[in-house]
């Protein structure tokens, strides 16, 4: 029995002792980075500028900034290391930024790395940047620090449908899948702030074209279900704003004569908070027919431009594949640009507030 | 014999069962099964556990016959004293060479995942003797491993709720797109999850009432098929197809999403709780090697426990890499489908040996 | 003349026997004369009650008129008293408090009669196990009080106690008490084997023979529950276990038990079942969480850093920003203290150790913190830890549970979760293989007997209550009950 023991203590010993030296990753011993940024040099060259919080008392944290030219990220790591008085780490990696002519140049090998590393999450935010992003993140001054600013700031806008939900799941998912296009918030600096101005659209990881931010409700009325939204109805006579938008996308798939027919059939619930003409009860025919007129229209751009650029960011080709068994995804990418689709939005008014 | 005070109650079947199935496997299955069948494995794996069912169902056949006996023994009336004796021990074999390859395995996750830098012959100096103080004790042991290591590591998958928010079903969609021919060459795949039901065959005398036990071992067989089911469905809508297959350990990357107040990343959580499915398939298998090694060899189990652990633990050294593992695990799990067909073999072969015997008489 | 020397035998053994007693300066023996014959008294003044031998032994011997022992035997009011001439007989008896009266006409024969000291302390209210209702009796030093606190309350004639003697020094009495029909035959026969095969020189307390009869003596896990409540044990006896009572030791020893009992407090059967649930889910969840709460915060900053969320994360890190140890040393630096405090308290009279505690706490928490030697976060955390593991009923269970903090942090700092997890797996194992008395410590979890899960981590109404745990293997499973019909006189 005893000499069980004394085995038993030798082996866990042995073990305990002879890994006491691997190297940890004490949480005050490493800095974390939070935020990437990559800009375009030239064809093998990025421009990296990482941001890592100090913490200081009392919740404050001030960034340091670190930036250097590399061939590849990992290489960019390597390098930044030098500059670092601690460990670089991507554990806490909340943000990545891209700029817009390294977009255009293709994100593929980039994201590559978020997703190999083990210790990078998914659900972190990429962006575009209309200018460079070492410009952008220096000019962040939070008391959260660059990271947790930027994060919070797209995620309070999903939050809000102000931009269609997007992280690096979406953005691989829609990558990888064969049939769709991702797309990602792209920011401009407005007043030395950052701004989520528009939509960026990739054509698989390319980015060739944006919508504005305005346009957004569209997007995400096409993209699927919206809750709790909210859209402003511009007339000459009158004005009104929509809140507390539900939509329900439903996607109908037909096969006639070879030719795929697609209808979109969206309907939208919603509640009147404010209107600038007379009496909501009155004129809620033609609201709801302005409305359903408008949303219509521009709809109805966006797909045409969506298909003249053969781009899917919406998921329409995923919707054809998964319902009608006989094409093969090369079929469907092939009739892609030529096949009608067809929109029917409904909107139904719910209350108008405290007001008749 | 074995003592009344040693055996275990029928309802642990369940436990020994599903214990035995589960293991590193459910992290990395759903990216092997889909190589015929894409979006449908899913219902490959539904064939598989149909299949096991029935291998299940023939056992209990063979077992029922020889009350009371286990491996070793049936193979002695079978095959006669020496090839008996050949056949147990490759089964013993390449259960302890099985339990190698779920811990080294096991290992690299640990290694991809958390410690790049762990000295791997050190960590394992940890668990060795862990595998021993539970197949030192009584079966009762082994049974309570695989008792709490079904039960308690059941919580992880509540962690599967939360990915749902990033999926699309239309993913899975057209179900049945592809022919029957692909399922089943998928859910031959899916076999590999369904390992280790043979060990069955040499713990069922510690059962009370071995034939009342048929029914629990069933369920337990249901219970793994569901959760890999579960597991694999969740995968398929939160990946495309296209996605998961460059992808090593898809379940893994269900958990990277999970972003709680308290807890963000779950995958650290779940890596290390699954020591505890890992657990009872090292425990069962390293204590089923011992065991029919020790009915045919009649050397003290102490002693052969020993000695079957100290080589997995060199075996575990020995593989090194991504490669070789997978070089490894195809190869165990090769032969472990092989030794499942050998279960109807024995159905067949335990009748032909009846009638020559009833001949004979 | 073979006669003639047995009593020169006899005659020898005494003298040696009052030689040896006399080697002790408490014995105490004289003469007296009675008429025409001498007689001698002769006891332990240590062991006997003076005022007992004034007011019933010598005035019966010095005034009335006697022939011999037997006769005086009959005019002392003492009962239990009787005539011997066995020499070990004597000697055991008068080192239990008896007197011996010897007539020298009446040869070899002396009356012994009982006058033992019965000076015990008075019953109390419990200290370790207090609540605030129900009954408020503890148990004393002394067996024959205690075992009748426990007959008062189980006056049925099936109580059986068996009695018997240990420590070859000692000679404690020891009594193993149980319900006949109700307790298993093979439980209350373990108990006793162990008892007597127990191979001691002293048993000053109950904990010698805990520690001695344990099934492993090598677990950090106490695997005989013991209490100081009668009402506890009246009850557990009434489900079918075996109670060992110990003379000189207020704690009575429980078997065979199980690891959930160590967390239910005997207060929980007094209050509402819900309630009573309640309370013990916490107990629980303080179990858990005292056990892991260092050790994954040591995991967590040392390891793994990506599972705390950002918005903790400026919190932890600058909690720790001004330490400069990793986080292994400033967690042992605490737990350290809080062990060293607790020691100190409990070494300490009451209200010095009140102070002590508190200005320790205090002092010590905030200057280490302000000195940069340990993260606030973390003083929170173990300080919760240390309140987490004395919620637990039972003394000798949270002791258990704060030391096996220990391994696991180490563990936890080498391996990280990994480590933790374990950690917990030897633990698991280690439960799994223990037994109480030959039967599983680890259940209703694992031999997985739902039907006692009903007083497990919950309690259940006792209309739900209809059997007895299994775990005792009672030979009366069903509770029976009165229907109704209760005597009413």
């Amino acid at each position: 029995m005893p000499l069980k023991y004394v085995a038993f203590f030798i082996l866990i010993f042995v073990s305990i002792t002879i890994n006491f030296t691997m190297p940890k990753r004490i949480i005050d011993k490493i800095q974390m980075i939070t935020v990437a940024g990559y800009d375009y040099v030239d064809e093998n060259t990025l421009k990296g500028t990482i941001a890592t919080p100090i913490f200081l008392q009392k919740g404050e944290i001030q960034d340091i900034l670190y930036t250097d030219d590399a061939s590849m990220i990992y290489d960019l790591d390597t390098k930044l290391n030098t500059e670092a008085s601690e460990d670089l780490e991507n554990g806490k990696l909340a943000v990545v930024l891209f700029n817009e002519e390294l977009a255009k140049h293709g994100v593929k090998d980039y994201t590559d790395f978020l997703l190999r590393e083990p210790s990078i999450g998914s659900g972190l935010y990429l962006a575009v940047t209309e200018g460079s992003t070492n410009e952008l993140l220096s000019s962040i001054k939070s008391m959260k620090g660059a990271g947790v600013y930027l994060s919070d700031l797209i995620k309070h806008n999903i939050q809000s449908q102000k931009h269609p939900d997007t992280n690096l799941k979406t953005f691989t998912y829609s990558l990888e899948c064969e049939t769709c296009d991702p797309f990602l918030p792209y920011f401009r600096m407005v007043d030395g702030k950052p701004k989520i101005d528009a939509i960026a659209l990739f054509k698989k990881d390319t980015y060739i074209d944006q919508i504005p931010i305005e346009d957004s409700f569209v997007f995400n009325l096409l993209n699927g279900d919206i809750e709790n939204g909210d859209y402003v109805l511009e007339r000459k006579e009158f004005k009104a704003a929509i809140q507390n938008i539900d939509t329900d996308r439903k996607v109908i798939v037909n096969q006639q004569n070879g030719s795929i027919n697609i209808l979109l059939d969206i309907e939208i619930i919603g509640v009147i908070r404010e209107y600038t003409g007379n009496r909501v009860l009155r004129d809620k025919g033609k609201i709801k027919k302005d409305l359903e007129k408008e949303l219509h229209k521009k709809a109805e751009e966006m797909i045409k431009n969506f298909q003249e650029k053969n781009i899917d960011p919406i998921g329409i080709k995923e919707q054809i594949r998964s319902k009608i068994r006989a094409l093969t995804i090369k079929q469907i990418n092939d009739q892609y640009p030529a096949i009608t689709i067809n929109m029917h939005i409904t909107y139904t008014n719910l209350e108008s507030g405290t007001r008749r | 014999m074995i003592k009344d005070k040693d055996q275990v109650p029928p309802l642990m079947a369940f436990f020994l069962i599903t214990g035995a199935q589960i293991g590193v496997g459910v992290l990395s299955f759903t990216s092997v099964i889909n190589k015929y069948a894409g979006h449908d494995a899913w219902i490959s794996i539904i064939v598989a556990g149909i299949i096991i069912h029935i291998l299940i169902w023939l056992m209990y056949k063979v077992l029922n016959k020889y009350n009371g006996k286990d491996f070793a023994a049936i193979h002695r009336e079978i095959y006669g004293k020496w090839i008996g004796a050949f056949i147990s021990i490759i089964i013993s074999f390449y259960l302890m060479f099985l339990a190698a390859v779920v811990l080294r395995s096991y290992m690299e996750i640990i290694q991809v995942w958390m410690f790049p830098d762990v000295k791997l012959w050190a960590l394992l100096l940890l668990i060795m003797p862990l595998i021993y103080y539970i197949i030192s004790g009584k079966f009762r042991i082994v049974v309570g491993v695989c008792f709490l290591g079904v039960v308690y590591p059941f919580t992880l998958m509540f962690a599967l709720i939360y990915p749902l928010k990033y999926s699309k079903i239309t993913n899975i969609l057209p179900v049945f797109d592809h022919s029957l021919m692909e399922i089943v060459q998928s859910s031959a795949l899916a076999m590999f999850s369904f390992l280790g039901i043979g060990a069955l065959m040499i713990y069922c005398p510690f059962i009370k009432e071995s034939s009342k036990s048929q029914k629990y071992a069933h369920f337990g067989n249901l219970y793994t098929t569901s959760i890999y089911v579960v597991v694999c469905f969740v995968s398929y809508i939160y990946y495309s197809q296209h996605e998961i297959k460059d992808i090593i350990w898809p379940t893994l990357g269900l958990w990277k999403i999970v972003e709680l107040p308290f807890l963000d990343r779950f995958e650290y959580i779940g890596i290390s709780t699954l020591f505890f499915v890992i657990l009872p398939n090292l425990a069962l298998y390293t204590w089923g090697s011992s065991r029919t090694l020790y009915r045919v060899l009649h050397i003290k189990q102490k002693w052969i426990s020993i000695t079957l652990l100290t080589v997995i633990y060199f075996i575990c050294i020995v593989i090194e890499g991504r490669e070789k593992i997978l070089l490894a695990s195809d190869f165990i799990t090769k032969i472990g489908v092989g030794l499942l067909f050998y279960i109807p073999i024995l159905f067949v072969m335990h009748f032909i040996s009846r009638k020559v015997k009833r001949n004979a008489s | 003349m073979k006669k003639k020397l047995t009593e020169k035998k006899i005659q020898r053994e005494f003298e040696k026997l009052f030689n040896d007693l006399k080697n002790s300066d408490d014995f105490i023996d004289y003469q007296i004369d009675h008429g025409t014959d001498k007689l001698s008294i002769g006891y332990f003044n240590s062991a006997i009650d003076n005022k007992k031998i004034e007011a019933f032994v010598l005035p019966y011997v010095q005034e009335f008129n006697y022939t011999d022992l037997e006769e005086l035997d009959n005019i002392i009011p003492i009962a239990n008293s009787f005539l011997t001439n066995d020499v070990s007989k004597i000697r055991r008896n008068l080192l239990e408090g008896f007197l011996f009266i010897h007539m020298e006409q009446s040869e070899q024969k002396y009356l012994l009669i009982p006058v033992p000291l019965m000076k015990t302390r008075q019953i109390t209210s419990p200290e370790v196990e207090f609540s605030v209702v129900g009954p408020k009796e503890a148990f004393v030093e002394s067996i024959d009080t205690n075992l009748n606190l426990v007959r008062k309350r189980l006056n049925i004639p099936e109580l059986t106690i068996k009695k018997m003697k240990v420590g070859t020094i000692t000679k404690t009495k020891v009594a193993v008490v149980s319900i006949k029909g109700i307790a298993d035959k093979n439980n209350v026969d373990t108990v006793v084997q162990r008892i007597q095969d127990m191979d001691m020189d002293q048993v000053i307390d109950s904990s010698y023979i805990q520690q001695k009869i344990a099934d492993n003596i090598n677990s950090p896990f106490p695997q005989l529950l013991d209490t100081e409540r009668p009402d506890r044990i009246a009850a557990i006896l009434a489900e079918g276990k075996v109670a060992i009572f110990v003379d000189n030791s207020p704690h009575v020893l429980i078997g065979p038990t199980t690891l959930v009992e160590f967390f239910s407090a005997f207060e929980d059967y007094f209050l509402n079942w819900t309630i009573a649930s309640a309370f013990r889910l916490i107990r629980v969840f303080a179990v858990f969480f005292s056990i892991l709460v260092t050790p994954l915060y040591v995991a967590i900053l040392t390891h793994h850093f990506e599972i705390i969320p950002k918005e903790l994360l400026g919190t932890l890190v600058s909690s720790r920003s001004q330490v400069p140890f990793p986080p292994i040393l400033e967690a042992i630096i605490l737990e350290l203290t809080i062990e060293l405090l607790r020691e100190a308290g409990a070494r300490l009279p009451t209200k010095v150790g009140q102070t002590i505690g508190i200005v320790g706490g205090i002092v010590i928490g905030t200057a280490s913190v302000e000195a940069g030697l340990t993260s606030n976060v973390l003083l929170i955390l173990v300080a919760l830890a240390a309140l987490g593991s004395f919620t637990t009923p039972v003394y000798q269970m949270g002791n258990t549970i704060r030391l096996i903090r220990f391994p696991m942090l180490l563990f936890a700092h080498v391996y990280g979760l990994l480590g933790v997890s374990i950690c917990i797996a030897y633990i698991m194992v280690h439960l799994l293989k223990l037994t109480s008395l030959g039967r599983p410590f680890f259940e209703p979890v694992f031999p997985y007997r739902p039907k006692d899960l009903k007083d497990a981590f919950i309690r259940l109404p006792f209309n739900l209550q209809d059997k007895r745990p299994f775990a005792v293997r009672s030979e009366k499973v069903l509770r029976e009950t009165s229907n109704g019909k209760n005597d009413t006189s």
